[in-house]
């Protein structure tokens, strides 16, 4: 094992991939909130992107102490397919995918808008925000490594 | 300040959101049907509804149930003992919210069989012999049928009368009021009009000391 590659303290990759931590975690809370305090059923896709979300909550911080950066390659995987299945969610809510694809035909339909916060956010979209960004601040944390 | 500190302070904050928001969306909740019960009092009992105990008890117990729901199943026989241990004090009013993959067609059978002044043999039977007519956790009515046999019922009557339309209003009307107060999981009790505050068999028990303290 590579001990120099574990650090103590907060160098900046740390702190980005803290904050992509943050953001799992209070994404599987929320799943979690909408589906067993508020009962609300999970579609098909959201189990599935709760299939890539929450492992990113117990292992992005199992790489943060101590200090392990190859966590960003065992996290990215797991982020990047949980948002391409975030974004086929969106497409199929908003019609552009042919009902002919949506692979719910019992339980809750996925296309099925059931929350809708400040009119204009819903739980598909919140995936993707959550997605996006743990994407993006992995990224950022990789290219300051690689520097 | 070491890493491991950082992350289980953000993990134990996060937590405690987590379980306030339960908290807050949970007292809301109750708040909300203790509203319903009382804004739709008359949703809540309809005088068709199947009763067990004194017609005039001063604590009366609706319950919202399914027959096809374990839960439910596991509340008939201490519920029906609650009752006898208050002999005069308390009534038992039953509503349907059959959820539960087809048990509609038992909630039929029921309300056949209540016709032949059988509901509560048929109903007894039925929630001893549960496990038998719901293979793969759906409700089969001819495997419930079988169930019956030996209560002296007349089964061609009994399956002529499940297409009554009377009966299909009534648990119409009882779906439509089970929406109304926003019962949505089985089985849902009112002791004297309220919601319980919590859950469980000895909650119910609780309630309902409490409204014969009361009364």
């Amino acid at each position: 094992m590579n001990t120099s590659s574990i650090r103590s303290g907060f160098p900046t990759e740390w702190k980005l991939i803290f904050a992509a931590w943050v953001i799992a975690a209070s994404a599987t809370l929320g799943a979690l909130f909408f589906g067993e305090v508020m009962q609300l059923p999970p579609c098909l896709l959201c189990w599935y992107q709760r299939i890539f979300m929450f492992p990113l909550a117990l292992i992005l911080p199992l790489g943060l102490a101590p200090f392990d950066p190859r966590i960003i390659r065992y996290a990215l995987p797991l982020a990047v397919i949980g948002w391409g299945i975030a974004v086929f969610h969106q497409l199929l809510v908003a019609g552009w995918v042919p009902k002919d694809f949506e692979p719910c035909a019992k339980g809750v339909p996925c296309s099925k808008t059931v929350i809708e916060l400040f009119g204009f956010l819903t739980i598909p979209w919140l995936s993707i925000a959550a997605f996006t960004a743990i994407i993006v601040l992995l990224l950022l944390a990789r290219s300051r490594r690689v520097q | 300040m070491k890493q491991k500190t950082v992350l289980l302070a953000t993990a134990v904050l996060l937590l405690a959101i987590f379980a306030t928001a339960t908290l807050l969306y949970k007292r809301g909740q109750a708040n909300e049907s203790a509203r319903l019960a009382t804004t739709h009092s008359d949703h809540l009992i309809r005088d068709y509804s199947p009763t067990l105990g004194d017609t005039d008890a001063p604590v009366v117990i609706v319950e919202f149930f399914d027959p096809a729901c374990g839960t439910c199943q596991a509340f008939h026989e201490p519920v029906k003992h609650l009752l006898e241990e208050h002999p005069g004090k308390l009534k038992l009013v039953l509503r349907y919210a059959p959820f539960q993959v087809g048990s509609e067609r038992i909630v039929v059978l029921l309300e056949a069989a209540r016709l032949q002044d059988k509901f509560w043999p048929v109903l007894d039977a039925l929630m001893d012999t549960q496990e038998k007519w719901k293979p793969l956790h759906e409700a089969e009515l001819e495997l419930a049928l079988q169930q019956i046999g030996g209560l002296g019922l007349d089964l061609d009557r009994l399956r002529l009368d499940m297409s009554d339309p009377e009966i299909a209003r009534r648990l119409q009307q009882d779906q439509d009021d089970a929406n109304r107060l926003k019962v949505d999981t089985t089985p849902e009790f009112y002791v004297n009009g309220q919601p319980l505050p919590g859950f469980g068999f000895n909650v119910l028990k609780q309630t309902v000391a409490a409204a014969l303290r009361g009364s």
